[in-house]
């Protein structure tokens, strides 16, 4: 795994320490999560809900207030400026884990700094946007 | 979700992302699979995912929350000028099969990638996927054309419903990559075909 892991919530990584097999996967990372927990302010959880495939764009208004943004909500309107980008590759690009980059997207969206395209709902029962991806599919 | 009153309506509609999952075991070549097909170099993101335990550890009979953190690969193709899909590898160890809720999620459906010399690295893929009715399709990845063992073996072998196809595939091989996907995409709209028909 890559030495260079975040983790989200340092607490529990300790606790689970403390109460796991000397295996367990946290062994050796740099502890660097007080860091990613102060990005989120100290929340764990969003208040947007963002799927790992949910892509976001900044706005006329974010890209306007881009300069004004201080660490990773700058860093994440820059990125998601010129394209729109998935919060898993938000994640990969400015390397903090994909919950933190849920936590400041869900700010920034609702700042109107960010606007967001979700994966349709129920797009397994969609006919007609499976036809067209099995056509796109096949055409690549 | 509301914007500024202000914000310019877009004229034309945005991407629409779509997933899907590539699981198997470790080093089975689910990051080769989705680099072969890919826009991007595949990427990779670290996530944390919570599992449950109850009563295996010192601190007797509770239940344990446990967060760790995983890394998956994963690429994105431009489909159309509006449909994103994205392929996810899950995280490649075992004890993380049960800590996919999250990243399955929305997803159309799963390609389960086999090595046919390690066929059990495939089993929490497997369990995972049928026990949470995700449409999947169990492709063995031929590794540069040897087969180690016949379809009808390691369809018998993994001992799953006949109507789950087993094909084979090459991870490094666009075109066979590609029809790999379209086999699962074939599922998960017959599926939805079938869910309509029955609905009228």
């Amino acid at each position: 795994m890559d030495p260079d892991v975040t983790a989200v919530r340092p607490f529990l990584e300790r606790g689970r320490a403390l109460s796991s097999p000397p295996d367990a996967s946290g062994e050796g990372h740099p502890h660097t999560g007080v860091r990613a927990y102060a990005i989120t302010r100290g929340r764990a959880h969003a208040s947007v809900h963002l799927e790992f495939e949910t892509m976001l764009q900044a706005t006329v208004v974010g890209r306007d207030a881009a300069g004004a943004q201080r660490f990773e909500r700058g860093d994440i309107v820059r990125l998601c400026d010129s394209e729109p980008l998935s919060v898993a590759e938000l994640s990969a690009r400015l390397h903090v884990p994909i919950g933190v980059v849920r936590v400041v997207a869900a700010d920034l969206l609702t700042e109107g700094l960010l606007e967001s395209f979700h994966p349709t709902e129920n797009v397994a029962d969609d006919v007609l946007l499976l036809t067209r991806l099995i056509a796109g599919v096949r055409a690549l | 979700m509301s914007v500024l009153s202000d914000a310019p309506v877009r004229p034309v509609a945005g991407p629409i992302p779509v997933k899907i999952v590539i699981a198997g075991g470790f080093g089975v070549g689910k990051t080769t699979f989705v680099g072969a097909i890919s826009d991007i170099a595949p990427l990779t993101t670290e996530a944390a995912m919570t599992s449950y335990s109850e009563g295996i550890d010192d601190v007797g009979d509770v239940t344990t929350k446990t967060t760790t953190t995983v890394a998956m690969d994963f690429g994105r193709v431009a489909v159309d000028q509006a449909i994103v899909l994205y392929l996810f590898g899950t995280p490649g160890q075992d004890r993380f099969g049960f800590m996919w809720n999250d990243l399955i999620q929305g997803a159309l459906g799963a390609v389960v990638l086999v090595d046919s010399r390690r066929i059990e690295d495939s089993f929490p893929a497997l369990d995972y996927f049928e026990s949470r009715g995700v449409p999947f399709v169990v492709a063995i990845n031929k590794f540069g054309g040897n087969m180690f063992h016949s379809l009808e073996d390691v369809r018998e072998a993994l001992s799953i419903n006949p109507a789950v196809p087993v094909i084979t595939t090459d991870a490094r091989g666009r075109s066979a990559v590609k029809e790999t996907v379209l086999s699962l995409l074939d599922v998960v709209l017959h599926r939805a075909l079938a869910r309509r028909s029955g609905a009228e």
